[in-house]
């Protein structure tokens, strides 16, 4: 688990109220079919990320493709932060 | 069984090849099937399924229909509080959604249909029949209260909105709206099912040039959206591929919405619908693209084989608008109900305040519960919230009363801004009287998409 997945369960316990214990959410998790996240989960989870990370997402990016599991929103903050040089 | 319900349920088989989502591939249906059967349930139980859009939350729920129980769709993002006490309100029998945990429902075994996890909560007698579907109105109403509706009256407004949009066999439907929601549920997808048309599943998270994208790639002929997401659409300036058929819930559309959205040619035909949960929903529609300038601030005229009138109408002709249709569920249940929204000549009380011209235009007002009486005088919040929607910075704004003698304002900026509430104040405080103007304004975040 990486400090961006980590930091991205964090946001969905305490900013999306995720009902899950934190080790129970998988990088491979279906943000939408396995942690219920609805349209304003998403509008929410884009602004933390934002937010913590420091980055702006644009609407080109915000799309199910990057927004589908943990592991592929880790991918986006990569790119838009350049790899291995984020700090949340 | 009816012929409506027998149809629903054999369309099952035929799904696969019409309809589709973005996800991997749903289990098979039969498989679904016999996951609700092994339950071994009373028929006529209710089966809360929680579960974001895609095909195989459709196929969850005809297989729970197909099994004598009584679907039940809520929000995935729903908390286990809240489905307890769905549980108790409605006498849900049964939880399905996908990681669910047993525990939080006091139950300790679950079962795996598809995907999806069960639990079985309660088996005591049910209180719905067999081919009864619920359909809640948490939404609108506050209150953990549901429609009991029978698939009669879900297929018999699909097909009068067909009917009236002109939706065929030849169509391509796009679903971006929640399917948990009347409109998704009922509308697009028993609508596609009962016209023979094609049916693509989209979910969240939604942006403008997605959707164009989808529309282009998956050529798409008809989709429905919200006032807000038009609204956002228009003015992000985006360029959409040609649709035929382009359908809005307008209730609080204006005739300037309607005007900018005829304007762009890629609206072949643009539809303004009203409907509510308990009419099945749909109750009216305005062909915008072909109807008389002068209307484009009404919701159209009422389906054929549905009665409308105004109930009480004042001076101005503003009334609470009452509905008779075929399609009108049979009973609310749930929260504080203390009586039916039904008159005693079989008309549905919608809780809108709406005129009704001499053609039959029906023209929305407000929520009846946006009159209120603060410090002794009635307003209306809706005039309130219009006054602050002038602002250039303001995407919209909602009053409420915070006591008995104060209102307070919530308001969501456009694109993110930082709204100068001193301005807004002073805006308010030169349109409005004084019992009028909110005690307090504050700025909400942004949820653009929210329905």
């Amino acid at each position: 688990m990486s400090i961006i997945e980590d930091c991205l369960r964090d946001i969905l316990i305490e900013d999306l109220f995720v009902e899950l214990e934190k080790d129970r959410i998988l990088p491979s998790y279906s943000l939408r079919q396995d942690l219920g996240i609805d349209s304003l989960g998403f509008v929410e989870l884009r602004e933390q990320v934002e937010k913590r990370f420091n980055i702006a997402i644009s609407d080109d990016d915000f799309k199910p493709e990057n927004f589908s599991t943990i592991s592929s929103l880790t991918s986006l903050i990569n790119r838009l932060c350049g790899a291995n040089t984020v700090r949340p | 069984m009816s012929a409506a319900s027998r149809m629903i349920i054999d369309s099952a088989d035929d799904l696969r090849r019409r309809i589709s989502d973005f996800g991997d591939a749903p289990p098979k249906y039969d498989q679904i099937f016999e996951g609700y059967s092994r339950l071994a349930l009373q028929p006529g139980s209710a089966v809360v399924i929680f579960a974001p859009n895609s095909v195989e939350f459709l196929f969850h729920w005809l297989a729970a229909l197909a099994n004598g129980y009584v679907p039940c769709a809520i929000a995935p993002s729903t908390k286990a509080s809240l489905v307890s006490a769905l549980q108790k309100s409605l006498k849900i029998a049964a939880i399905v959604g996908p990681q669910l945990d047993p525990a939080r429902y006091q139950a300790k075994h679950f079962a795996r249909i598809g995907a999806f996890y069960a639990v079985v909560c309660d088996r005591t007698p049910p209180s719905y029949e067999p081919f009864d579907v619920l359909m809640l109105t948490t939404g609108t109403s506050g209150s953990q209260t549901a429609c009991v509706h029978t698939v009669e009256s879900l297929v018999c407004n699909a097909s009068m909105t067909n009917r009236a949009l002109n939706i065929t066999a030849a169509d391509k439907q796009l679903v971006v709206l929640p399917m948990y929601h009347s409109y998704g549920l009922i509308t697009q997808c028993i609508g596609s099912i009962t016209s023979g048309c094609e049916l693509k599943i989209d979910g969240p998270p939604f942006n403008a040039p997605r959707f164009a994208d989808l529309i282009q790639k998956e050529r798409i002929s008809i989709c429905g959206i919200t006032p807000t997401i038009a609204r956002d659409l228009l003015r992000r300036g985006t360029v959409l591929p040609a649709l035929r058929s382009m359908s809005i819930g307008g209730d609080r559309f204006s005739r300037e919405d309607v005007k900018s959205l005829l304007s762009k040619p890629f609206f072949n035909e643009l539809y303004i619908t009203y409907g509510l949960t308990e009419a099945g929903p749909r109750v009216s529609v305005l062909p915008a693209h072909i109807a008389p300038v002068e209307t484009y601030d009404s919701v159209g005229l009422a389906f054929s084989g549905i009665s409308t009138r105004i109930e009480m109408p004042d001076a101005d002709g503003v009334g609470q608008l009452l509905v008779k249709t075929p399609s009108v569920c049979r009973r609310k249940v749930g929260g504080d109900m203390v009586r039916q929204p039904f008159t005693s000549d079989g008309f549905l009380e919608t809780g809108d305040l709406f005129t009704k011209d001499s053609v039959g235009y029906l023209r929305y007002v407000a929520r009846r519960a946006d009159i209120l009486i603060v410090k002794g005088e009635k307003l209306n919040t809706r005039s309130i919230d219009r006054v602050a929607e002038l602002h250039p910075d303001v995407e919209c704004a909602r009053t409420t009363a915070r006591d008995i003698d104060s209102l307070v304002m919530r308001v969501w900026a456009k694109d993110d801004k930082i709204l100068d509430l001193e301005e807004i104040k002073r805006l308010v405080r030169s349109s409005l009287r004084l019992h009028e103007i909110p005690d307090e304004i504050v700025q909400e975040r942004n949820d653009v998409f929210h329905k």
